[in-house]
């Protein structure tokens, strides 16, 4: 810990709310921190909550200490209440009791070529002899034979085999494996005793202060003899509760995974640490810092490597889950498409992202009529392609025979009530008879095009309420009576909203030109050419939304002579 | 998409909206919208300048509306293209939230 004899730099790392934190070198001593300059401050924060006067930091007999000057609402050092404290690296100061801005005190020992933190631990180390080299090679051996069954083995009894390792080749009484969190600390991931045994993390209390020192230095970090009159005193009951007399933390560093030219010194990713302590004293001064390096490099690989396969297989798994969703998605659509007696159909569904928020359906009633229906959710991808199922499971029903306006008002009270759902639908539901009678009901979904003799026209002209979003929202039925070869059109609006590469519309002018000419054609030849001229028109832009087409062929089963019969549509 | 406010006489907020209302747009605004409609008495959504109205869009619209309304305001919409007036009227969204081309009218049906 702070040795104050020799020559110590601190500095404060002072943490906004609102922007990049800062580090002030703490110089000269005593040092003031307050609110504006006029009380010669030497770190003057521009904020309403600090006081003009505010802390001092001076140095005291066991280091620095830190001492409230009058600071509103108090200072508190590490979340307590504070007058008048002695700092260690890394206490966390806050001024007042608003969460505006939090210094950290750090200490930095002063590097110089004659005194690094290599010389300044090869003189604690003391001769290790020819026998380092065994060592060496057996740490190395074993930890490439944990490294290559990786793989295999779940990466908990990996790393696990890895701190027993270390353990072994230290002669330290734990071992603990930390990793950050989401806020870059350390937290004890596994711990190991030396028999192999796992031990309870939640009970692990390392040293704070020697592991960010050794984050600081960027190196592995021996503290023998752990000094208690150094420590704060939270970290220093921890040492005491549990008896720890040395430790040795190794910061695990990866590479860069993403190689950019010109890399200028990438700061190292810091994947972790290996923290082992002893109760005895000097178990570690033997070590020679090659092992020591050696460990790091070789854990922090494997920790690596564990966890590039972790994202791996995680990624793997999502992709596996996505399409097994789009698998069952294609088979809940009507398979194998059957024409009926009384009408000749076919569809198709081409989702932009792996599942789609589009979806038709074709079924048989009790009653004799055939239902057609399409349904296109709001939005896009997963989110929409779950309640496309549910919408289908509902509507399906039906083919027990009820009627189909109280079942879109159950529908949108449903999904009205959950409002959190965050989706709604727009629908066409249509019940084909072999009279040609089409009674349908409608949720805002665009109008089926009808091509009668060679003429297109809309099914119906304005609007509707969507299933989902209005909570008052009324539906009713419609009738038309069909002409035997009256082809009727249904699609998603990602037909008609393709985009080219400008984002110009494909729109309903020239969806009414695709289908003008196929009068006499077989249905999948009207579809293919839909498709072809919305693909044409796209001209390899993506696909921007789900596409889904229904097309049915009203024909009166077992009469040639149709009665011509007069239908209301919409001209076009 | 960028969304913007203006107080007018009478507690009635102006909301401009300028960009296309698609998914990433709905997304970009909905936060606001919502604050909007819960601190707000009458609400004027001008669209003179949203190119693009896609379902989430539609939602966007339609959720704070209904919280307006249930608050004892108003919502009114002001000015959409064609081509956005077509997709409200497709949902009968005109039938809950009136749509205006003149300010003037809009403004004197919301106080």
């Amino acid at each position: 810990m702070a040795d104050i004899s020799s020559p110590v730099r601190a500095r404060l790392e002072v943490a906004f709310a609102d922007r990049p934190s800062q580090a002030v070198p703490i110089t000269p001593l005593p040092f003031l921190v307050g609110r504006g300059r006029e009380s010669g401050n030497h770190l003057p924060i521009d904020d309403m909550r600090i006081s003009r006067k505010c802390i001092t930091i001076a140095a005291g007999p066991t280091g620095f200490t830190i001492e409230d000057r009058g600071q509103l609402n108090g200072i508190f050092v590490n979340g307590e209440l504070t007058r008048s404290k002695s700092l260690a690296d890394g206490d966390r100061i806050r001024l007042g009791t608003d969460d505006g801005c939090q210094l950290i005190f750090r200490l930095q020992p002063v590097e110089s070529p004659g005194d690094t933190a290599e010389t300044r631990f090869r003189s604690l180390l003391g001769s290790w002899g020819g026998s380092s080299t065994d060592e060496l090679k057996g740490l190395r051996l074993l930890l490439e034979a944990t490294q290559l069954l990786h793989a295999q083995l779940p990466l908990e009894s990996v790393l696990s085999t890895m701190l027993d390792h270390a353990i072994a080749i230290t002669h330290a009484d734990r071992g603990m494996l930390l990793e950050p969190d989401s806020a870059g600390v350390l937290q004890v991931k596994l711990a190991r005793g030396r028999k192999g045994e796992s031990l309870p993390t939640e009970k692990m209390n390392p040293s704070r202060s020697v592991l960010g020192r050794a984050l600081e230095l960027e190196t592995a970090v021996i503290n023998e003899d752990l000094n208690l009159a150094d420590l704060n005193v939270q970290t220093a009951q921890s040492v005491m509760l549990q008896l720890l007399r040395s430790a040795v933390v190794v910061p695990l560093y990866g590479v860069a995974h993403t190689i950019t030219p010109n890399t200028v010194q990438a700061p190292r990713r810091l994947l972790g640490a290996v923290y082992l302590d002893s109760k005895r004293t000097a178990t570690f001064s033997a070590l020679d810092r090659q092992i020591l390096d050696a460990l790091g490099s070789q854990a922090a690989s494997i920790l690596d490597n564990a966890r590039l396969v972790e994202r791996e297989r995680e990624r793997q798994r999502l992709e596996q889950e996505l399409s097994i969703a789009r698998d069952i998605q294609q088979a809940l659509l009507p398979q194998g498409l059957q024409d009926y007696p009384h009408l000749a159909i076919t569809g198709m569904h081409r989702p932009c992202h792996e599942v789609g928020g589009d979806y038709f359906d074709v079924f048989p009633i009790a009653d004799g009529r055939t239902a057609i229906l399409i349904a296109d959710v709001a939005g896009k991808g997963l989110g929409a392609a779950l309640l496309t199922t549910m919408l289908q499971g509902a509507l399906s029903g039906m083919s027990l025979g009820v009627d189909p306006v109280s079942v879109f008002t159950h529908l949108n009270r449903f999904l009205c009530e959950r409002a959190s759902v965050g989706r709604y639908a727009t629908m066409f539901f249509g019940l084909l008879g072999p009279d040609g009678v089409l009674e349908y009901v409608r949720a805002s979904q665009p109008p089926p095009l009808l091509l009668r003799r060679g003429q297109v026209s809309e099914l119906y002209t304005g609007g509707s309420f969507p299933v989902g979003l209005i909570e008052m929202a009324t539906y009713k039925a419609d009738r038309i009576q069909l002409e035997p070869d009256d082809t009727l059109l249904l699609y998603s609006d990602g037909v008609t909203e393709a985009q080219d590469k400008d984002l110009n519309l494909f729109g309903d002018e020239r969806l009414v030109e695709a289908l003008t000419p196929h009068q006499n054609s077989s249905l999948a030849d009207l579809q293919a050419g839909i498709l072809r001229s919305v693909e044409q028109f796209a001209d390899g832009a993506s696909q921007s939304d789900d596409i889904t087409i229904l097309v049915v062929r009203y024909r009166r089963p077992g009469s040639l002579a149709a009665e011509p019969q007069t239908a209301t549509s919409a001209p076009v | 998409m960028t969304i913007s406010t203006e107080p007018m006489d009478g507690e009635v907020t102006r909301v401009i909206l300028d960009g296309r209302l698609d998914i990433q747009g709905s997304a970009a605004i909905d936060l606001k919208m919502n604050v909007l409609a819960g601190s707000s008495k009458f609400l004027l959504l001008d669209l003179t300048n949203v190119s693009f109205l896609g379902s989430m869009g539609l939602r966007s619209i339609v959720l704070p509306a209904q919280t307006v309304k249930r608050r004892g305001g108003k919502m009114a919409l002001f000015n959409p293209s064609p081509m956005v007036e077509e997709v409200l009227k497709a949902s009968n969204i005109d039938e809950i939230i009136p749509i205006y081309h003149d300010l003037d009218a809009a403004v004197a049906a919301l106080r």
